[in-house]
């Protein structure tokens, strides 16, 4: 039976490797057909910014790969309302729409999970 | 000579910004760079651009922001010392 899978994001995307480890799960997840949504929280927001390039720096460009997620039957992406703003980041501008969610959603989300996975 | 302060993480900014003197530069790389684009610091900053167009950066930089290629990078390593990196 599906489950109900929230990746909670809230990495940078060219730190480390960890964000795009992430998104790589959960595609898998959307492959076996679960359940799958995301939230991007914190320092996760960054993975939203539009004209990424990761080439420069010999790496994957984590925003692609973000839009890679619809094709995958992942359509439900949030980013967390605090963390756009205090990054000065427009929710009309970024590389993928998302649902912009107040805390009290947010814990309404995370509770509604049968898993919560982080990056 | 003026010291070079390397700041890899945006909120590594805040403790350079406590010891760094006004003649000192200040240079973002890696995910300092973030700092370029979100902090509210007035003073002159240097940012690598490779690292700034690989986040997508670019058109978020603030005015008190120069891009810094690697040579220039190179360059302010000689004419500075010492070299302090907040990770």
């Amino acid at each position: 039976m599906a489950k109900r899978i929230l990746y909670l994001l809230r990495q940078t995307p060219y730190g480390s490797s960890h964000a795009a480890e992430a998104l790589e799960s959960a595609l898998v997840s959307g492959v076996f057909d679960q359940t799958v949504c995301v939230l991007f929280k914190d320092d996760g927001v960054w993975q939203l910014v539009p004209d990424q390039d990761g080439a420069l720096i010999g790496t994957r460009t984590v925003g692609k790969m973000l839009k890679a997620l619809p094709e995958y039957e992942i359509t439900r992406l949030f980013a967390c309302e605090r963390s756009l703003a205090e990054r000065n980041l427009s929710p009309a501008d970024l590389v993928v729409a998302v649902k912009v969610l107040a805390p009290a959603e947010q814990a309404e989300l995370l509770a509604d999970q049968d898993a919560v996975l982080n990056d | 000579m003026s010291t070079l302060h390397l700041v890899n993480r945006p909120s590594a900014l805040a403790s350079c910004l406590e010891t760094a003197r006004d003649e000192d530069t200040i240079l973002l790389l890696e995910d300092g760079v973030y700092a370029a684009a979100a902090s509210d610091v007035d003073r002159p900053l240097h940012a690598i651009d490779v690292d700034v167009m690989a986040r997508g950066l670019s058109r978020r930089l603030r005015e008190n922001v120069t891009l810094a290629s690697y040579e220039d990078f190179v360059r302010l390593v000689e004419d500075h010392q010492p070299v302090v990196s907040w990770r």
